[in-house]
């Protein structure tokens, strides 16, 4: 059971997609300008990586090793299809504005490193697990990077849907490079500095201000 | 990671001089106050209100920084406090202060200290924090104050836009960022940091005067024009020579001023921004390092034996 | 086991994964292919409902150089023109839907169905303050305000609209609805014009005879 929780926990914090193993850069940087888009990413690639991490564990003795990777892509790609055409039937709002990302899904390099590294190693329980974990882990993280570039870029959250947040009053002036291209490099660059920080246990806050102790550390890492 | 961290590292050539590097912060910072004066001439206490803020904002970043990286605190040595100058100097006048203070972080949060800190910088800190600004408040860096003295009353874009007389480009009555209105100071600054030795006179000579030819062949409103508007005499000067982010290289030096004039004059004519001067110094800095390797004097002996 | 014994296996997995994709993604696809083309549709009728304010249906007619729709009142009556035309912004295409008045040829609304500009600057072509300003006009003669940071894209709608409007001659030729409209004002007889409509006419013939020039290649 403990084992269980680690693979859950691992995903969504110690080896988090996005903030530590830097999987899935192109949805990470594209279409994070708001936390909406972020969202709706986020769940899409969760049920393309649960769908796939179920049906490549089932497979696993199946699949011959010799085309497991193009095999992997089939069963991805179907996934992906099936978000791709619900989501323009349902929700076209959305679809509309992530567009062409949502088939570039097949490629997201997060999805076949599970089913590739896990799912297909394990079996169908520790990988639905995996998928949650890893699942949530890029949600929240990409939620996140979008919440932070929507709230400086235009001040608000969830922009585009009814449940709209206006966090910033009319005074603020909307910081235009954060929605930018550009934006989505530094604001990465910055919360993986921090998720730096806070992941380094030997890394105290009081470092920050005692001098010399973070050199001495630097020069010892 | 081994003990080199107490080295200095500085560009070629390693002259033994008097010179240290806060000696020739302060010089500049000297060769600017003719600018900053014609900037307080033309613009009113605005343009005060926008060098301190700058200033003192890049100051308290550059020590806010040191201290949580925990190296020495290098405050006087001027380059933070140049930087702020700078980086005040390419920007509106009316521009509100906290605009300003807040390109005055980025440019030493991230312009300088993210890169490793002074000279190890690979764009000019002043520039990235105008292009940060740029990018962020279109609106806001793009409106034009006429100056006081001024023929129009009111001008709401930069001279590149419209039509200026020339005469009243060099002395700087027209609208623009607070320094780099006026030809006439920058020229004075620029004449004593030759006279000093601390600028090439390959990298302005060669800007200037690759735009002025191309704004011979291909602009509108020819190489005089071009010359004295907008940002590329104070660029020219105080930008592109900046001695971390230009070339070692004589050679080099050529090949990065006369790139820096083409791109702008590509992004002036043919480009959807009425200045160029900003992004091609960006874009020149990044390709100094290049430059520098391929420029690199060759090993003696090993010149081919041609003639 | 031997390389050459495996060779068919593999074959068959992979085919029988295929299959098996193919089959869920029909199934899929027969669910929700109606729902998409329905919202397909469902976006052309809200533009086009949009800039012809009195209509409550459409049809789509031919025409060779725009994306031309009439807006239909409840007895069939056309009551305006709404046209899709698209040109370069500042990042990509912008597509704007434009509404004209069938009898004054003024433009009654301007929607933008689609566009990448910049958030913040480009963008705001959408909002009501922008594209109200073509309201009520029949040439873009008089400057509309631009969008300030965004002249590229504001002015990509401007020559949008512009189009449409000097192409407003060329749809009746193709639009079988309004002949009728325009041979009943003919049946008005002689009469006195005035001033205004006697400019108008040299207008439209000018414009007439501009896009004649156009088509035929000349400069």
């Amino acid at each position: 059971m403990a084992e269980k929780n680690r693979d859950f926990v691992k995903g969504l914090w110690e080896e988090n997609p996005v903030f530590v193993m830097l999987l899935g850069m192109c949805p990470v940087l594209a279409v994070t300008s708001t936390a909406t888009n972020g969202l709706f990413m986020g769940l899409a690639t969760s049920f393309v990586l649960f769908g796939a991490g179920i049906v490549n564990s089932l497979l696993q003795n199946i699949i011959p090793d010799e085309v497991r990777i193009p095999s992997f892509i089939v069963v991805i790609a179907t996934f992906v299809t099936i978000v791709d055409l619900v989501s323009r039937a349902y929700f076209p709002g959305i679809a509309e504005q992530l567009a062409l990302f949502i088939p570039l899904i097949i490629v997201n390099c997060l999805i076949l490193n599970r089913s590739e590294a896990f799912a297909s190693n394990v079996n169908v329980l520790r990988a639905i697990i995996d998928a949650l974990g890893r699942g949530l882990g890029f949600t929240w993280a990409l939620t996140f990077l979008g919440g932070i570039r929507e709230i400086l870029g235009f001040g608000t959250l969830f922009r585009g849907t009814e449940s709209v947040i206006q966090v910033l009053g009319e005074w603020y002036q909307p910081m235009l490079i954060a929605i930018l291209p550009a934006g989505a490099f530094i604001t990465l660059g910055i919360v993986v500095a921090l998720f730096n920080v806070i992941m380094d246990e030997s890394f105290s806050i009081k470092d920050l201000f005692g001098g010399t102790a973070a050199v001495e550390k630097e020069q010892t890492a | 990671m081994d003990n080199t961290l107490d080295l200095t590292v500085s560009s070629a050539p390693h002259v033994k001089s008097e010179e240290t590097t806060s000696n020739i912060m302060y010089q500049v910072i000297l060769a600017l106050v003719p600018v900053m004066f014609a900037s307080f001439y033309f613009f009113g206490p605005g343009a005060i209100y926008l060098l301190l803020t700058c200033g003192i904002t890049a100051m308290l970043s550059e020590v806010a920084v040191q201290k949580l990286r925990g190296k020495p605190v290098t405050i006087n040595d001027g380059s933070a406090l140049l930087t702020g100058l700078i980086l005040a100097l390419t920007l509106p006048p009316d521009l509100p202060l906290w605009m300003a203070v807040f390109g005055s972080v980025v440019a030493i949060v991230l312009g300088k200290h993210i890169f490793g800190g002074l000279g190890y910088n690979v764009f000019n800190p002043a520039l990235m924090g105008r292009a940060f600004l740029t990018l962020s408040y279109v609106v806001s860096m793009t409106e034009w104050t006429a100056p006081n003295g001024g023929v129009d009353t009111l001008s709401t874009a930069t001279p590149l836009e419209g039509e200026a007389e020339v005469i009243n480009l060099f002395i700087g009555r027209v609208g623009g960022s607070l320094g780099e209105t006026s030809a006439l100071a920058i020229l004075l600054g620029g004449l004593y940091l030759l006279y000093k030795g601390y600028i090439d006179w390959r990298i302005p000579v060669g800007y200037l005067g690759t735009v002025a030819v191309l704004t011979t062949l291909v602009g509108e409103q020819g190489a005089s024009f071009h010359l004295f508007a907008g940002g590329l005499m104070f660029g020219a000067i105080f930008m592109a020579t900046d001695m971390v982010t230009s070339p070692v290289t004589k050679k080099g030096r050529w090949i990065f001023a006369i790139g820096c004039g083409f791109i702008t004059v590509i992004i002036r004519v043919f480009g959807n921004y009425p200045e160029g001067v900003l992004f091609s110094i960006l874009l020149m800095n990044m390709c100094v390092p290049l430059i520098d390797q391929y420029t690199l004097p060759q090993i003696y002996g090993e010149v081919k034996a041609n003639g | 086991m031997a390389n050459d014994k495996i060779q068919p296996r593999l074959i068959l997995v992979l085919t029988l994964i295929t299959i098996a994709s193919a089959i869920v993604l029909t199934f899929i696809d027969d669910l929700t292919a109606p729902l998409i083309a329905e919202q397909a549709e469902k976006r052309v009728q809200e533009a086009v409902l949009s800039v012809v304010p009195e209509a409550v249906d459409f049809e789509e007619v031919e025409s060779e150089n725009f994306e031309l729709f009439q807006g239909l009142d409840e007895s069939e009556e056309v009551v305006g023109i709404a046209v899709q035309h698209q040109t370069q912004g500042y990042t990509g295409p912008i597509d704007v839907m434009v509404g004209l008045d069938v009898d004054t040829r003024q433009v009654t609304a301007v929607e933008v169905l689609s566009h990448t500009e910049t958030p913040g600057l480009g963008a705001r072509i959408v909002e009501e303050q922008f594209r109200g300003q073509f309201e009520g006009r029949k040439s873009i003669e008089e400057e509309i305000e631009i969008i300030a940071g965004a002249t590229i894209s504001s002015e990509a709608v401007e020559e949008i609209v512009d189009d449409v409007i000097k192409g407003a001659q060329d749809f009746e030729d193709e639009m079988p609805g309004l002949e009728t409209i325009i041979a009943d004002e003919d049946d008005l007889g002689a009469r006195d014009f005035s001033e205004q409509e006697v400019v108008d006419a040299e207008q439209g013939i000018q414009s007439l005879a501009k896009i004649v020039t156009d088509y035929s290649g000349g400069e």
